[in-house]
């Protein structure tokens, strides 16, 4: 079953199209990723999910209902751009929040207490926001996202600002959420955190979706041609093999791409023949390089550097 | 579209209990309180000045005036306030003695005298040259008595009998009370209510200004936004701030009530003023004033909203936060029509048109009896452009509130209004379409 269907959807401001018939199928107990570079539309596709923005054509189903507004109090949802009211106590802040999902006042301040203690805010209960640190407020601001104990979690950039202690424990969390069977989306246009984290990955870039799918099955279909070879033979001998197309040393071992069509047991059998070999695998693609090549395959590549 | 009351009423309880906690809210509830105390006390403590005893000599070298006039005055209510002597003219002439006088002023063993020779009587123009010519009761208050024994004077000397100039002299006084007989606080408690029902609602409009800016420059509406329409934030919000005013005239009212009855005729009785009432505010004067309050504040509060909006700070917004705050002002450019006839066709007109309703019908209604159908024919006015107001405001809030990135321009905004979408995208997508 799916969290979240988008279907077809299009949303142009003026004459630009921020997001150009896009689909994708969040299934449920997944983190999904959104990636792509700054203004591949991955907010806009966010704020549609949320409806806060509505989609020009095409549409979008949350927890099975027509719109996120009917499911809200099961989704939580961290902006991109994200603040608190800066005089309200802590305490109360979040009670302000949990009320808004109408969350009853004795439940919502026994999980705001238990988020706290277990970030270590107990003893900022009762101060103004505006007195805790940057770090701090971005704790209260996830505590703020999960105060309703959403089965969706939706996050525009979580770990955008955050200090590496703070992207850790996030990171934590949200393991721990799947764990308890949860959904999450998150985008981000950091692709190593999303490689750390993900199931589930839609590649979208210039307003349209380039690739997406479990990131296992991604793997597998782009790992291609490059084996990794640990070996006694010099660089220029494991060239000279036929069926190799070149040879690149890294950490004392050599990444070989191969020609089209050729087996990589045969290499090996090759190279066995004279010199030793102490390991051998097919490397798997980095995620760059999936990214890097679904979008040259799309012929959408991006003027700049994401 | 469906309200969450219980959505509403966690906005509304945050908002009324965030500006409670202020301290800002504390200061002007009670600094504002303390000021009009002040300025009683200041205009008691000058009339109590001012009723010192003015030592005047009179040169008077016909005889005739000074005796007639120091018994006039001894028999007034001013008898405290002069105390006269008579400057005989020496044989060096009158120019010398008023050197001397002007002397003895400046050595302030005299605070003025009055020059009363035959000639300056005749011409209507007597001089008085005083220590200071400001004190205009003072002055009137001379001036009164000297033409009573002029004018006695005068007519004894035309052969009209003693008696009979008692009997020409008797005056009457006027008793001012509105046409309906109603009791009425007077011109002082309207005006007073008046500049407090004005102040009020640009104080508490530019609250919700100032409340939907603080959102937005702090990035915490997307978040409430995920959990809220924006109607019902704009909603809770309005009614939370207007709570607040509520609140703060409930204290005024309470603190009025026993300062005024404590502190305001103990001052007044202590000072000698024991008939300087003061005055009592009808219950009719407080139900207006609520009602009218209630109408003008949400009338101006969503146009107030709609203008934070579309900004990203207080700096943005002042120049089309002018719009409203000039519509209140604009009330005082009709003010002295009003106060002179609460009940002419312009009057009337003008507290019939929505923008001015609130303080022109309420003014109106306390100074003059007004007919009832027009009070509630305003009040309904009032009702329906609150209803198009917020109509109107809440396309452009709900489109406002998520904008960043560059201020935008009046007719973009008015677009908005139009078609409720804003027609540009969020801030990367901004950056995309450029890049």
């Amino acid at each position: 079953m799916n969290a979240i269907e988008v279907d077809h959807v299009t949303k142009a401001f003026g004459r630009f199209k921020a997001v150009d018939d896009l689909s994708l199928s969040v299934p449920s107990g997944t983190i999904f990723g959104l990636l792509g570079p700054n203004g591949a539309g991955k907010t806009t596709t966010i704020r549609m999910i949320m409806d806060i923005t509505a989609p020009d054509s095409g549409s979008i189903r949350v927890l099975g209902k027509p719109a996120a507004r009917e499911s809200l109090a099961r989704v939580g949802y961290l902006p991109e751009e994200r603040g608190l009211y800066r005089r309200m106590r802590v305490l109360d802040h979040l009670l302000f929040l949990a009320a808004i999902k109408e969350v009853d006042a004795d439940t919502a301040k026994k999980r705001i207490e238990r988020w706290l203690d277990s970030m270590e805010l107990r003893p900022w209960l009762h101060k103004r926001v505006d007195e805790l640190s940057k770090g701090m407020q971005q704790k209260i601001q996830f505590i703020a996202t999960i105060v309703h104990d959403p089965d969706v979690l939706i996050l525009d950039e979580p770990f955008s600002g955050l200090d590496p202690i703070n992207v850790n424990l996030i990171r934590n969390f949200l393991v721990e959420f799947r764990a308890g069977g949860k959904t999450i989306v998150f985008s981000t246009h950091v692709l190593e955190q999303a490689e750390k984290l993900c199931d589930h990955i839609c590649l979208i870039t210039k307003s349209k979706k380039v690739l997406d799918g479990e990131l296992k099955d991604l793997k597998r279909r782009f790992a291609g041609n490059v084996i990794r070879i640990s070996t006694d033979a010099s660089r220029e001998a494991v060239g000279a093999i036929p069926g190799v197309r070149s040879v690149a040393s890294a950490n004392g071992e050599y990444h070989v791409t191969l020609d089209d069509g050729v087996e990589p047991r045969s290499i090996v059998q090759t190279l066995f023949a004279k010199h030793r070999v102490d390991a051998f695998s097919e490397k798997e693609p980095e995620l760059e390089e999936i990214y890097l090549k679904a979008v040259h395959d799309a012929g959408l590549e991006e003027t700049r550097a994401i | 579209m469906a309200i969450n009351a219980r959505k509403v009423r966690a906005i509304i309880k945050r908002e009324y209990v965030e500006h409670i906690r202020r301290k800002a809210f504390w200061i002007f509830t009670i600094l504002l309180p303390l000021m009009w105390i002040g300025f009683f006390a200041v205009s008691i403590l000058t009339q109590t000045r001012a009723s010192g005893v003015r030592r005047i000599a009179v040169i008077d070298p016909t005889g005739k005036y000074f005796a007639p006039l120091r018994a006039e005055i001894a028999q007034s209510k001013d008898a405290a306030r002069f105390d006269l002597t008579p400057a005989p003219v020496p044989p060096a002439g009158i120019d010398a003695l008023r050197a001397a006088l002007r002397d003895r002023i400046a050595a302030k063993k005299l605070d003025g005298y009055l020059l009363l020779d035959p000639g300056s009587v005749a011409a209507g123009k007597v001089a008085y040259r005083a220590s200071s010519v400001s004190d205009f009761t003072y002055q009137e208050r001379l001036e009164r008595h000297l033409n009573s024994v002029l004018l006695r004077d005068r007519l004894i000397s035309r052969g009209i009998p003693p008696g009979a100039i008692a009997e020409l002299e008797k005056t009457v006084s006027i008793d001012a009370k509105r046409a309906d007989e109603k009791e009425s606080g007077g011109f002082l408690v309207s005006m007073v209510f008046f500049v407090f029902l004005y102040a009020t609602l640009i104080q508490y409009g530019m609250y919700n200004l100032r409340g939907v800016i603080e959102e937005k420059s702090s990035r915490i509406v997307e978040i409430v936004i995920s959990s809220v329409r924006p109607t019902e934030l704009m909603l809770g919000k309005v009614i939370g701030i207007g709570l607040v005013g509520l609140t703060q005239y409930a204290i005024w009212s309470v603190l009025a009530m026993n300062l005024a009855l404590l502190s305001g005729s103990g001052i007044a009785a202590a000072l000698g003023f024991a008939n300087a009432s003061i005055p009592t505010v009808p219950m009719s004067t407080l139900a207006y004033f609520v009602l009218f309050f209630l109408l003008g504040y949400f009338f101006y509060a969503s146009i107030y909203t709609a203008i934070g909006a579309p900004f990203n700070s207080d700096q943005e917004a002042q120049q089309l936060a002018m719009i409203p705050t000039l519509m209140i002002v604009s009330v005082w450019a009709f003010w002295g029509l009003i106060v002179n006839n609460p009940n002419s066709t312009l009057a009337t007109v003008l507290s019939l048109v929505p923008p001015l309703t609130p303080m022109v019908m309420f003014f109106r209604v306390t100074l003059a009896p007004v007919p009832g159908w027009q009070v509630v024919l305003a009040t309904a006015i009032m009702l329906a452009s609150i209803v198009g107001m917020s109509w109107l405001a809440g396309k452009i809030y709900r489109v406002g509130i998520l904008m960043y990135g560059k201020k935008p321009t009046v007719p973009e905004i008015l677009r908005w209004m139009r078609r409720g979408e804003s027609g540009a995208a969020p801030e990367p997508a901004i950056e995309a379409a450029k890049g």
